[in-house]
């Protein structure tokens, strides 16, 4: 796989200046965690893996209906098997923060694979056969689990008492829509679906272990917001948090499911505390695939677009159901005149929550097709018609006024379509077949993304030891590759220390501040202000012990290397670990400890680093693509993406942030649905072989080029920005590809070769 | 899962008797069975008694002997995809060896197993008897039938059942013209496999199958094996098709095709050998042999519901398969 550096090519907002030249950040060329590698290979301390020998197992009474109210629950028979230790039943469960269905609220049930009781006993297997000796008695109730047909006006309520299933609300609406779209030489309006995705597949489904000490509750779980779920076991525990300790040095993938309203922490806690031992609460694949964790659900939006003939836009006028998608829209596009409503819609499949560029994936997705064709209408190269319409740096964000940081959009478009050679490949729709008789298409689609900003209130604690080395807490869960090496640059390059010499724990909020959310891929940019900060701290000390060494004043040292010297004369330092000895900020021989806050204004601008609508990341995508018309099979035959990611700090964890994301593209388009059984609601792929993950055999790595494009604002510190979602969404650069092949849309998200063949007019 | 011992017999006789005491399965390469017992998918009691077939000697050779190929049951996919012999002379079955599953499971998979595992129907595999259907319960129904059937029979079903058997293996063997032989007969291959409650054989329930044996393919003839999946490792098929042609002056003189993941059994294509005997090997003749090949077949209903896209496409699938292994014997 290809993957490019472009270096200093755009300048805006211009950050501050750290360090410059840096030393450690972007000249790192392993990370410290080996994330990946260790997750697959089952070498990390995941939460079944703790307290060996000491804990029980449980096993999960999954509710197999869609739609149900639990008349009756009869544990009896379950309580008398051998080995069977506490059992606890949904009435037990105590309402936790974010409330959720058999929580002891209701009785009624709202999508399969809800956890209605739980037994612990000394074997897994054990459990599992206890937990299916009980008895629950239901009242099954009509279900829907299609969007369409939960709009119909005669579809069953999808929760009691609440119909219609949908409510239509105006997410926005700017200027004149109905004027201008009058004023448009040409309209164009479509209606495309984005399929329902079982997301959270991930090698290590939901799990926790959990153990009482006394009073106080220990525990171990993969999480993206440790602090997030100590506050919910406490309330939902009615205890306080500060009993309640959580450890999360990583989990088998996070992506938006491991926020702090999973259950199995609690029911981990209750079965402990009833049975007196530790107890390790894993979901099976079934129940993560169901009701166990979260999942994205159907959308679609109709969209109409009015252009006058060179192709400024008059207006944009769009319905989206399932939720609103308005962010590629107002981010992405030109537009003055705008309006959009938003139809959330209830149905009885498994809760919807948080996966992966949140909104961006269906927004891009759709906006991009329906802005694509908008191009054919009118004639145009749709490289030439995005470059018309595309956003620039002058304008403050359309969702937000806010100003925008590096906005390379239109430069990363022109570089892109250069080196992908557009303008050679491109061709009328149809117009080319391969000589093994495939038809050849292009395809572009861009994005200007929200995701990869930075979240204000992070806090850091860094230590430097009285041998130099140093030590950075951080409150984060390790949901993702890269987090630890990524904080440790950060430390290193503000420190002046190296990278062998800085050691990062994240996830023990006995040790850490706030870390908060691993989410929105926000994490590193955020944290990064209070490991600088912290750092900043550490090396102020470190400098006024050595200015008294050295017999000089602070502003004369430079510290790099893990020492401190005259900057005129480097041959005269001191050591770190010297420096640090005898004159500790808190304690004598204890080291340093100190935290950073975030909140700080950019110098010269108006507005807070951290703020969220401050950054955004620009994605631009093209593929080539062969279609075999025979049995509607796609291949990739190039596939290449542009990504602004800022300043990179660690170069290999961007590029694994890319490649992660161009895989998962790869998933949307060619096997993540999820799917449900039309006649029971309940879901048919929740395992590894129906959901069609792709295999290293399917994946084209070959072919897949990365671009960092290295934009330079003051998005956060050393002006990185957060690249792990911004790069997952622009998939619709392969269905504008098969529509450049073929001349007709899938206009759904899964090009699955029977959708393909459809499309086609084959079958 | 529940608890189960592990025997470890000597001998075949000794397997075959601790079968027929009952409430016993047969463990060979264990992907099937663990399968199954982890994801306690059926009503039915659960076996106390694992018999390791691993631990019988001389159950896995390849050799040929008497004018046919045999090889032991207990033979590996992967040792099978590898082996010279059959790549150079039953070439569709090196390539149905090789196409199956993934390279950890050939590693482990048996050539008996392939062929005798169970259906994949989702609906026959939803976890702790999600779906309870006629396959395991005779009052149940086939859920398929107004379900989601995009990987159902396109030639309809049998006894009720519409789920398709899964095996790559099955349709190079039933192209062959194979033979399989057990402890308690030699079976020919079109009358080995059933739809027999929750198996997909005729097997006794203390019969183990011990050898594979092929007839060795006429001088001039070619083999080859197509598989239509949505992933290109770790995937069962949505279509396969094995085809054994034998040329003669420029023509094709004899012809054995087979498609399976179509049907509940593995399917000759005699519509499409008829078809193309006597032609030439060629893109218009190996098109019409598809098309004759799926001449019967019918699309299953598909559900109103948006998400379900049936198995129409199967039909094309299928009739491309066998146009195109058939190209690949020229």
């Amino acid at each position: 796989m290809a993957q490019t550096f472009l270096t200093g090519a755009q300048t805006y907002n211009v950050a501050e200046t750290f360090s410059d030249p840096t030393t450690v950040i972007g000249k790192i060329p392993n990370q410290l965690d080996h994330f990946a590698t260790r997750i697959v290979t089952g070498d990390w301390d995941f939460a079944g893996d703790v307290l060996p020998g000491e804990k029980l197992f449980t096993g999960i009474k999954f509710c197999p209906y869609a739609h149900a109210n639990i008349k009756a629950i009869d544990t009896t028979a379950a309580s008398k098997m051998p080995g069977v230790k506490a059992i606890v039943t949904y009435l037990e469960v105590p309402s936790p923060a974010m409330p959720m269905p058999a929580t002891g609220t209701t009785s009624e049930i709202t999508y399969e694979g809800v956890c209605v009781a739980a037994v612990a006993a000394t074997d897994p297997w054990l459990a599992h056969a206890a937990a299916n000796a009980i008895v629950v008695t239901y009242d099954v109730l009509p279900f829907v689990v299609d969007m369409d047909a939960a709009m119909a006006s005669n579809a069953p309520a999808a929760i009691t008492g609440t119909t219609p299933n949908y409510r239509t609300t105006t997410a926005i609406n700017k200027g004149d829509v109905d004027t201008n779209m009058k004023l448009a030489d040409v309209t164009y309006q479509d209606t495309i679906g984005w399929a329902s995705f079982y997301s959270h597949n991930t090698p290590e489904p939901r799990e926790a272990t959990a153990k009482w000490v006394g009073d106080e509750l220990w525990v171990w779980s993969g999480s993206q917001q440790i602090t997030g779920h100590i506050t919910n076991i406490a309330t939902a525990l009615k205890m306080d948090e500060s009993k309640v300790h959580f450890i999360s040095h990583g989990c088998g993938g996070g992506y938006g499911d491991r926020k702090p309203n999973g259950e199995e922490a609690w029911i981990a806690a209750l079965l402990a505390k009833k049975a007196g031992m530790p107890v390790n609460c894993m979901f099976s694949r079934h129940v993560n695939a169901t009701g166990g964790a979260t999942h994205q659900s159907q959308q679609k939006a109709t969209i109409k677009i009015g252009c006058k003939k060179d192709g400024s836009i008059t207006a944009v006028d769009a319905q989206w159901f399932g939720t609103t998608g308005t962010i590629a829209l107002q981010l992405t596009y030109l537009t003055d005149n705008i309006r959009a409503t938003g139809t959330p819609i209830t149905t009885n499949v498994p809760r919807t929550g948080p996966f992966r560029s949140v909104n961006g994936m269906h927004s891009c997705f759709i906006s991009e097709q329906v802005f694509d064709q908008m191009a054919y209408q009118l004639g145009m190269d749709p490289v030439d018609f995005r470059m018309k319409v595309a956003v620039t740096p002058e304008r403050p964000d359309q969702a937000t006024n806010n100003p925008v940081g590096a906005c390379p959009l239109k430069v990363m478009l022109q570089k892109c379509s250069d080196d992908f050679g557009w303008k050679t490949k491109f061709h009328a729709p149809g117009a080319k077949t391969l000589s093994d008789g495939r038809l050849h298409g292009v395809g572009t689609c861009y994005t200007v993304s929200e995701k990869g900003s930075s979240s204000p209130g992070r806090t850091m604690i860094v230590r430097m030891a009285q041998d130099g080395s140093v030590h950075v807490n951080c409150g984060i869960g390790a949901a993702s590759s890269g987090t630890h090496t990524a904080l440790a640059v950060v430390v290193a390059e503000a420190l002046g220390t190296t990278m062998d010499r800085t050691n990062v724990t994240v996830g023990e909020t006995l040790l850490a501040g706030y870390g908060g959310s691993q989410a929105g891929s926000q994490g590193t940019m955020s944290n990064a202000y209070g490991a600088f900060e912290a750092a900043k701290q550490v090396l102020g000390v470190l400098m006024t012990n050595a200015a008294k060494t050295l017999k000089t004043t602070t502003d004369q040292l430079s510290s790099s290397g893990g020492k401190i010297f005259l900057t005129s004369d480097p041959t005269k330092f001191v050591l770190h670990k010297d420096a640090v000895g005898s004159n500790c900020i808190i304690g004598k021989g204890d080291g340093s400890l100190l935290g950073g806050g975030l909140k700080r204004l950019i110098p010269g601008t108006s507005f807070t680093i951290g703020q969220s609508t401050t950054v955004r990341v620009d994605v631009v995508e093209m593929a080539e693509i062969a279609v075999d018309p025979e049995t509607g099979v796609i291949e990739i035959l190039n596939w290449m993406q542009y990504v602004d990611l800022g300043k990179v700090l660690f170069p290999r964890g961007a590029m694994a942030q890319m490649t992660g994301s161009m895989i998962m593209q790869y998933g949307f388009l060619f096997g993540w649905e999820q799917l449900f059984d039309p006649t029971t609601g309940a879901t048919l792929n929740g395992d590894f072989l129906n959901q069609k993950n792709p295999t290293s055999a399917d994946l084209p790595l070959e072919i897949m080029k990365n671009v960092m494009y290295e934009s330079n604002d003051a998005a956060s510190v050393y002006g990185g920005h957060g690249c792990g979602e911004p790069p997952d969404i622009c998939y619709a650069a392969i269905h504008n590809a098969f529509y450049n092949a073929t001349g007709k849309r899938v206009k759904n998200t899964l090009m699955y070769p029977a959708r393909v063949l459809q499309a086609m007019g084959t079958i | 899962m529940n608890p189960f011992t592990v025997t470890s017999p000597a001998t075949v006789a000794e397997a075959a008797a601790t079968l027929a005491k009952g409430n016993a399965a047969i463990l060979a390469g264990g992907s099937e069975i663990l399968a199954g017992l982890k994801a306690m998918n059926s009503p039915a009691t659960p076996p106390a008694t694992l018999v390791n077939l691993k631990t019988i000697p001389n159950l896995s050779y390849i050799k040929e002997e008497g004018g046919m190929l045999k090889i032991g049951s207990l033979t590996t996919l992967t040792t099978i995809a590898a082996n010279t012999t059959v790549q150079t002379k039953y070439t569709a079955l090196a390539q149905a060896a090789g196409a199956a599953a993934s390279p950890e499971l050939r590693n482990q998979g048996t050539i008996g197993g392939n062929i005798c595992q169970k259906m994949q129907c989702w609906y026959y595999r939803g976890d702790d008897n999600l779906f309870n259907c006629l396959r395991k319960d005779s009052k149940g129904i086939c859920y398929a039938m107004a379900g989601d059937n995009r990987y159902h029979s396109i030639f309809g079903g049998v006894g009720g059942c519409f789920a398709v058997n899964p095996s790559d293996t099955a349709a190079a063997l039933t192209a062959f013209g194979a033979s399989i032989v057990t402890n308690k007969k030699t079976w020919a291959i079109k009358d080995f496999f059933a739809v027999n409650g929750e198996n997909t054989t005729a097997l006794a329930a203390d019969e183990i199958v011990t050898e594979i044996q092929i007839p060795t393919p006429a001088t001039g003839t070619k083999s080859a094996f197509t598989k239509f999946a949505l992933r290109k490792s770790f995937d069962f098929p949505i279509v396969n098709c094995a085809a054994v042609i034998t040329q003669a002056s420029g023509t094709v003189s004899a012809a054995s095709i087979a498609l399976n993941a179509v049907h509940n059994l593995p399917r000759k294509a005699t519509t499409a050998e008829t078809s193309i005997t006597g032609k030439a090997i060629n893109a218009a003749n190996a098109d019409a042999a598809g098309t004759a090949a799926v001449s019967g077949a019918t699309a299953m209903p598909a559900n109103a519901n948006t998400t379900t896209i049936g198995n129409k496409y199967m039909i094309q699938i299928a009739k491309i398969m066998v146009k195109r292994t058939i190209l690949a014997c020229a």
